[in-house]
């Protein structure tokens, strides 16, 4: 505080006036009282000052420095459990996941229960009223309606504007082409959980986050000709059900397998328990004579038969007291092209008596029918095995009877007789084109190229030749099979098969088509056999699957590979017409 | 002037407390700023994986449609109902060499002195 000094004349004179005025106060209590008032008020401003200060700081230090990352709002899509899409060969979508409505109502919010019931029937008719009823009245805060809606029924809900409804998206695994392979697919459960087909067996796969998509090994189109040539042969010939399966007998890849009644993979809630079941990997079937190319295969690696050899096939055959009987019985004998073109059964036990038991179970165990199909499907049915092996259950396996195997299965088997000699494990994923060689060797590549012409001749002369094919060259053989009904063979309840190979030049492709109880239709002329119906059917898949599989047709027939055997076939459709 | 000198190193600690204190609050600003510019581009960014995911949801969507709008069985009904198609048979397709074989007898047909392959 400074001083004032008093070396001013007229400050003094005016000092002087002043307390001559007011005598009672001295000059240094007016400064003091003046200067402490204005000190207090700075120190009070720069307490308030420093207060806010201080506070401004603690609250910038603890926004940037101590502040918790900020959450930010993530969309419900974000928090959807994935599910990678499946797709066919090509790159053709065919299942996939969508996001869906489904809602859900308040019932505490609800106003009128029964006004309430009736616009949310309005709206939904689908949904039973006297369960929305009781649903509304429920003590709950939380019920659902109808989960998974379509997007207009979603609007048609939102516009009835009641506040006790709310909706929760919800994602739908969603298969776009219907009923197309239906049972190869599977489904999911409405957690998103793959309960059959692909969905069950790759479900780990396909629900990982970020998974890729799925490949398989079907082709769309293949699928789509084999389902509709399966469902106009069932209606024409009344069969219970029918499945089918297409092969690709190199590689081992699936390209089409259809079981039916089918079912829609969108809606498996509606689907009856028959319909359900993948009858060409699940149902086992004593399949008849399409067992027989593996008892010629087993004659010729057994080396049972000399060239030019005949059977005696017009004699009685009678075996534990029990007669082996042919459906087309020959009054000559026939040498082994002939038993298997006529689908002789006396001719395939003599056969595969001569070879033994041992051989042959050796032989169907290398074949892989002795085990389930090594397939990625959950639903792969294990073969019915005769519980021993005599005499007698070596000449009627070899036939196909006494054995029970899935159509999958018996495919598998053919494909290895048919490739080279090879068993390829089939699957239902895509196999690229540089996997290196699969699967192991069941029967010499002599006996495979045996076989090939043996099935070729079955089509152009025997009982295959109604699955002809001009230009596609298609080898095959049926099987007609009687059910086992209460211990008894019926004659009136068959099970019709037919293995269809093709091209002839080089094996490919294999087709295999199998009716359970077809009956006779009006250009069968009155016979139900495999010949009249699954050999037809075969013949007409091939046609529509050859060209969208790339396969040429071939105006000259194939030069036959044995010159021997060349006298034995005719040019009926060897191509060139 | 004793008293003068003493009094110095106590203003220049307060100055340096000042500076101290200003140099802090900049740094704390500075963090601020740089903190709140990280949550804005991390929100900028959410807010484009959100978008990412929406577009993703469409495209599924649009693939869905798709797909069923090619539905072998929904285009065959729609071949037979409109256009008349039916199935391709194995007699539609042919090979060169049947297809030469044709041509020779379309054009036999024709004009029965030319010949497919000879001189003209």
């Amino acid at each position: 505080m400074k001083n004032i000094t008093p070396d001013n004349s007229q400050y003094q004179s005016h000092k002087t006036a002043f307390f001559e005025a007011v005598p009672s106060l001295s000059v240094q209590d007016i400064e003091h009282k003046s200067i402490r008032q204005a000190r207090v008020r700075i120190i009070m401003g720069l307490g308030i000052f420093t207060l806010f200060l201080f506070l401004l700081i603690v609250r910038l230090v603890e926004v940037s420095v101590f502040k918790s990352p900020i959450v930010f709002t993530v969309m419900k899509s974000n928090q959807i459990k994935p599910r990678a899409d499946i797709e066919d060969r090509n790159g053709a979508l065919l299942a996939t996941t969508l996001e869906t409505y489904s809602v859900f109502a308040d019932p505490r919010k609800v106003w009128d229960i029964e006004a309430s019931t009736e616009a949310i029937i309005s709206v939904l008719p689908d949904l039973d009223a006297a369960i929305v009823e009781e649903r509304l009245s429920s003590e709950k805060s939380f019920v659902w309606i109808q989960r998974n809606l379509t997007p207009t029924e979603r609007q048609s809900v939102f516009a009835l504007g009641l506040p006790e409804l709310s909706f929760q998206i919800e994602p739908r695994r969603i298969y776009p082409r219907g009923k197309l392979a239906a049972h190869l697919l599977g489904f999911t459960d409405i957690d998103m959980n793959g309960v059959a087909g692909v969905e069950q067996a790759l479900d780990a796969r396909l629900s990982e986050k970020g998974a890729a998509k799925v490949r398989l090994s079907i082709d769309m189109g293949v699928q789509f000709s084999l389902g509709e040539e399966l469902q106009f042969g069932m209606d024409k010939y009344q069969a219970k059900t029918a499945s089918g399966v297409v092969l690709n007998i190199k590689t081992g890849e699936i390209l089409a397998m259809t079981s039916l009644p089918d079912f829609d993979p969108n809606k498996p809630g509606t689907a009856s328990p028959q319909s359900l079941h993948n009858h060409a990997s699940v149902s086992v079937y004593e399949l008849g004579s399409t067992f027989k190319p593996i008892t010629m295969a087993l004659a010729h690696e057994s080396g049972v038969i000399k060239d030019g050899e005949t059977l005696p096939v017009q004699n009685k055959l009678v075996i534990r007291k029990k007669s082996i009987q042919d459906d087309h019985p020959s009054y000559v004998p026939l040498d082994i092209w002939d038993v298997l073109a006529k689908s002789s059964n006396r001719g395939s036990a003599i056969l595969a008596l001569r070879a033994g038991g041992d051989k042959q179970q050796d032989l169907l165990r290398r074949l892989g029918l002795f085990a389930r199909v090594p397939i990625e499907l959950k639903e792969s049915a294990a073969p019915l095995l005769p519980r021993e092996w005599q005499d007698i259950t070596t000449a009627t396996v070899s036939y196909g009877h006494g054995i029970s195997v899935t159509p999958l299965a018996l495919a598998t088997a053919i494909g290895a007789l048919l490739n080279g000699g090879i068993y390829v494990p089939p699957t239902v994923l895509k196999r690229d084109a540089g996997t290196g060689a699969i699967g192991r060797r069941a029967v010499s590549k002599q006996t495979s190229e045996f076989l090939v012409d043996m099935m070729r001749y079955v089509v152009t002369n025997g009982t295959g030749k109604n699955a002809r094919v001009s230009g596609y060259e298609v080898m095959g053989k049926t099987g007609t099979a009687e059910k086992l009904v209460d211990g008894q063979y019926d004659k009136t309840r068959l099970v019709t098969s037919f293995v269809a190979a093709f091209p002839y030049h080089d094996p490919t492709y294999l087709v295999l088509i199998v009716y359970d109880e077809p009956n006779a239709a009006d250009d069968t002329y009155g016979r139900a056999s495999a010949g009249w119906n699954a050999a037809r059917t075969a013949g007409a898949v091939v046609e529509r699957i050859a060209p969208v599989l790339g396969v040429k047709r071939t105006a000259t027939p194939s030069a036959q590979k044995l010159a021997s055997r060349a006298l034995y076939f005719t040019n009926e459709d060897g191509g060139g017409q | 002037m004793n008293s003068s000198y003493v009094s110095r190193p106590h203003r220049y600690s307060s100055l340096g407390r000042i500076l101290l204190l200003l140099i802090g609050l900049g740094l704390v600003s500075a963090l601020f700023f740089v903190k709140t510019r990280a949550f804005e581009a991390r929100a900028y960014v959410k807010k484009l994986e959100n978008n990412l995911v929406q577009e993703r949801v469409e495209i599924r969507m649009i693939s869905a449609e798709i797909a069923h709008l090619e539905n072998p069985d929904r285009l065959r009904r729609l071949a037979r109902e409109y256009l008349d198609l039916q199935t391709v048979s194995a007699q539609q397709v042919l090979t060169f060499e049947e297809a030469v074989k044709k041509l020779q007898e379309h054009d036999v047909r024709q004009s029965p002195k030319v010949k497919l392959g000879g001189k003209r």
